[in-house]
């Protein structure tokens, strides 16, 4: 329950800083005036037609933030949410020219093309037209600005540069960049940058630490993901692959379906800058690539770990049965957590912003020049998803040395540290970012499990940039609408399964639930683990009641099911029968002969006249269900509680035990007969001879398989009746479990730590001193 | 723990006689399975075991015994044991075999025993 609670308090968290940190507002209140969508459009097509630009695909109108300029923003505003948000420019796109204007309107940069049209051939034109897109851009104040830059030809064009510095260190000091090739003015840029302290470089930077991180980066993605999924893949069996492929399928659709919820803006961003790549190809190198890698973590989750309860849900998923509460549950789980993720851009920089460390955050989701290699290089989320779906459940399965698994577990600052790097600027910020990241990642897998992770990594991009989009002027809330539908449908959808979902499985259900073969082994063991639950469920739960006597009893199989069982079968005459029987051999195929047994016994037992016809009727059971390969041992013997006589038989098994306290002697009852399956009736009847004896007050007898005595030590010795019956001689006064335990200290301390290698049973029974009824 | 066994086979009378040597259990139960087998393959239905040398035997090897000799038993053979040491001897009782099985003293006893009564009803 608790960390219900701890979620729901990080989701208000996160959903609390979304809305104060991204909130939809007019510039108009803000500024004092304000560009609207059309009227940009308006004008930006007059400005292009008037350039005699090159025919433009309808326009997209997109106003931006300019983090520079946020933070000048808010020393003027003192708000963080108006310096965070501040749509400062508004762009017109058409792809690849675009055209901003400035809040109050002003054209303030445009761009006819990425390339350039080769070099202009008149030095002389070249400057007059950059003079005149000069005097476009800054109107009045064009006799401010002193020409600080003319390199005459440089990569294919000309380039002029005018400055105006402002003497007030506060206010922001304007650049004017040219660029003319052969057609004319390619681009032309009013940049403000705020001087002094306040100036910092947001570009791209080659700083050294970049050059070298990118390539770490990429040994680490590998790393982290690659080598496990070809381990994977190695280990798979071959009926598997189909499987997985399915599965790698399925999610691929659901991903591209969820991604496409955001295409509309995403791709609008990411086409402008080169207008002869094909759109699919981007979509395709772009989010394909991330959706196969969160595809196949969930394959990986699924299968890596078995019994693990953080994998559960996805193997439920997997097995095709996600009605189940928990699965509803942790989907939930990981759409709350995915809004402290989402607000965790913005908040950061917002801190950075009132702290004076500002630096670029992802927001780079609303713009990339290379989306596919951003997706695979540049996403902490994925390498964190693979950290969670595969290296934690490998190294666990593979290693199990503590050692080894802190090592591991240590892992995440090496990762955050290179994840953290490339970001443009500051390097404090990304690493600070990574780590939060890391660490509400890790919440997410600790209190909801696998399934949780990969729905929040994958959510909170789309939710972040859904927030921004809702957030910024211009029309494009309507972008953003199907983001929300979709997180709201899964949200809803989250909750039905919660509430009307199956009540959770069990892991041992679990384990039924699913019809994959992670490999025979695997099955196999959660096999043996059912079969040695109903095994156990097969043992009388309890001791019973009869006056006058006292009862314990174990059975503990050498391997996870055993041939041995006890049993106590009330007689309709008043008597309780006492059962050891053990089957020949060991594991499955004597626990299945057992199941039998009991079966056989039980069936009417009840109706039996004493021991030897319950014998009797068992061995022509087994005789007539058997190969005499397996047969089966018992010895049975009916406790009187008016006479306090025992009356036994001895098929095929060892004695039974008979402590006489009052006489200070122990004997080993030794009746004639032959096991039980082994011979027709005839042959075992005339064999099978019933015993009784006279009980005593304080006496004891003891039923036990050769489980007890032929356990040997280190130096292949046997434990032996003797030992057995020198243990039950030192628990003289005892109870029936002192007895038991007794004799069960001293087998283990002849074993000295060995495993035993039978099947070990005990039926211990104390005759009452106070006598009987 | 792995034990050593064999079976050792030779021919006395006309019978084959396979001599046990060493641990049978579990482990090597399919040893012994395997040498009546391939007597059985090649016509030899009247066998002799000499346990001289056996010097455990576990429900496992008693289970390869009950594997084949209903079948000898059918088509007019047997398995007759012999030589067995006292300790594997009180397995052999504990379980009944001594109802089951002609246990004597050494093969020329068992050869005798074959010509008496050469088989035995199940």
């Amino acid at each position: 329950m608790g960390r219900v609670i701890v979620t729901a308090l990080l989701g208000l968290a996160g959903a609390v800083a979304l809305a104060v940190l991204t909130p939809r507002h007019d510039p108009l209140a803000l500024y004092g005036y304000r560009v609207s969508a059309d009227a940009a459009r308006a004008r930006a097509r007059e400005l292009a037609g008037a350039w005699r630009w090159p025919a433009v695909q309808g326009p997209m109108v997109l106003g931006v933030t300019d983090s520079e300029r946020s933070r000048w923003w808010f020393q003027r505003t003192g708000t963080t949410r108006d310096a965070l948000n501040s749509p400062t420019n508004t762009t017109v796109y058409f792809r690849p020219a675009r055209i901003t204007f400035a809040p109050d309107g002003r054209l303030l940069r445009f761009r006819r093309a990425p390339e350039s049209a080769g070099p202009p051939r008149d030095p002389d034109r070249a400057r007059q037209q950059a003079e005149q897109a000069l005097s476009t851009l800054t109107g009045a104040q064009r006799h401010r600005f002193r020409l600080t830059v003319d390199v005459g030809l440089e990569d294919q064009h000309r380039k002029y540069r005018w400055e105006w510095t402002r003497p007030d260190p506060a206010q922001l000091a304007w650049t004017v960049d040219v660029l003319v090739d052969a057609q004319g003015v390619r681009e032309a840029d009013l940049q403000g940058q705020l001087s002094g302290e306040w100036d910092r470089q947001f570009r791209a930077a080659e700083s050294a630490e970049a050059v070298l991180a990118a390539p770490m980066v990429v040994l680490t993605m590998v790393g982290v993901l690659l080598v496990p999924i070809v381990a994977l893949l190695a280990w798979l069996r071959r009926a598997l692959v189909l499987r997985v492929a399915w599965v790698v399928l399925g999610l691929l659709l659901l991903l591209a379906v969820a991604q496409a919820a955001t295409l509309p803006a995403l791709r609008q961003w990411s086409a402008p800058e080169r207008p002869g790549v094909p759109e699919t190809l981007e979509f395709v190198l772009g989010h394909v690539v991330a959706a196969v890698l969160f595809a196949a973590a969930v394959a990986a989750g699924a299968f890596a770990a078995s019994g693990d309860a953080r994998w559960r849900t996805l193997r439920l998923i997997v097995a095709g049965r996600p009605w189940c509460k928990e699965v509803g549950r942790s989907l939930l789980g990981g759409l709350t957590v995915a809004l402290p993720l989402a607000a965790l851009g913005p908040a950061l920089l917002a801190t950075g912003i009132v702290t004076g460390w500002a630096f670029d955050l992802p927001l780079q989701a609303l713009g990339s020049e290379h989306p596919g290699w951003w997706a695979v290089t540049q996403e902490p989320p994925l390498l964190v998803a693979g950290y969670f779906a595969f290296l934690l459940p490998f190294a666990r399965r593979w290693q199990a040395r503590r050692a080894w698994v802190a090592g591991v577990a240590a892992l995440p600052g090496a990762l955050i540290a290179v994840s953290a790097v490339p970001y443009d600027g500051d390097v404090a910020g990304g690493y600070l970012y990574a780590l939060l990241l890391f660490l509400l990642a890790a919440w997410a897998w600790y209190a909801h499990g696998l399934l949780a992770v990969l729905v929040a990594l994958w959510a909170f991009p789309a939710l972040q940039l859904a927030a921004t989009l809702s957030a910024l002027p211009g029309d494009l809330s309507a972008e953003a609408a199907p983001v929300w539908w979709v997180m709201g449908a899964l949200f809803g959808a989250g909750t039905l399964v919660s509430v009307f979902g199956r009540h959770d499985a069990p892991v041992e259900e679990a384990a039924e639930a699913i019809p994959l073969y992670v490999s025979e082994r695997e099955q196999l063991r959660s096999d043996f683990s059912l079969a040695r639950r109903a095994q156990q469920h097969m043992l009388p739960g309890g001791s019973p009641s009869l006056p006058g006597f006292e009862f314990a009893a174990t059975c503990q199989p050498a391997r996870d099911v055993g041939g041995d069982l006890y049993d106590y079968v009330p007689l309709h005459d008043g008597r309780l029968a006492v059962c050891v029987a053990d089957v020949s051999g060991k594991g499955m195929p004597a626990a299945l002969y057992m199941t039998l047994t009991k079966g056989a016994m039980v069936a009417g037992a009840q109706f039996q006249r004493g021991p030897a016809e319950i014998a009797r009727r068992l061995n022509t059971h087994l005789y007539a269900a058997g190969r005499r390969r397996v047969f089966v041992t018992a010895a049975l013997g009916a406790l009187c509680p008016r006479t306090q006589c025992f009356e036994y038989v001895r098929a095929g098994h060892n004695p039974v035990l008979w402590r006489r306290a009052a006489l200070g002697e122990t004997r080993l009852l030794h009746a004639p007969g032959m096991g039980l399956g082994l011979a027709a009736p005839a042959v075992f009847d005339r064999a099978l001879r019933a015993e009784c004896v006279q009980l005593e007050p304080g006496d004891a007898l003891v039923l036990y398989s050769d489980g007890v005595t032929e356990a040997m030590d280190a130096d292949q010795q046997e434990f032996g009746e003797e030992r057995l019956c020198r243990a039950v001689a030192a628990a003289d006064g005892e109870n029936a479990d002192g007895v038991q335990q007794r004799i069960l200290t001293d087998l283990q301390e002849f074993l000295g730590g060995a495993p035993p290698q039978d099947d070990l049973t005990l039926v211990v029974v104390r005759v009452s001193s106070t006598g009987g009824v | 723990m792995a034990n050593a066994f064999s079976v050792e086979r030779t021919m006395q009378d006309g019978l084959v006689v396979l001599s046990l040597d060493g641990f049978l259990d579990a482990h090597t139960a399919p040893q012994f399975e395997a040498a009546i087998q391939k007597e059985m393959d090649a016509g030899q239905v009247r066998m002799v075991v000499d346990c001289r040398k056996l010097t455990y035997i576990s429900s496992a090897g008693l289970g390869v015994f009950m594997t084949f000799v209903e079948e000898l038993r059918e088509q007019g053979g047997d398995i007759k044991i012999c030589g067995v040491i006292p300790k594997v001897l009180s397995v052999f009782e504990v379980l009944g075999f001594p109802e089951l099985f002609d246990i004597v003293d050494d093969v020329p006893q068992a050869v005798q025993r074959f010509a008496e009564a050469p088989t035995r009803e199940s």
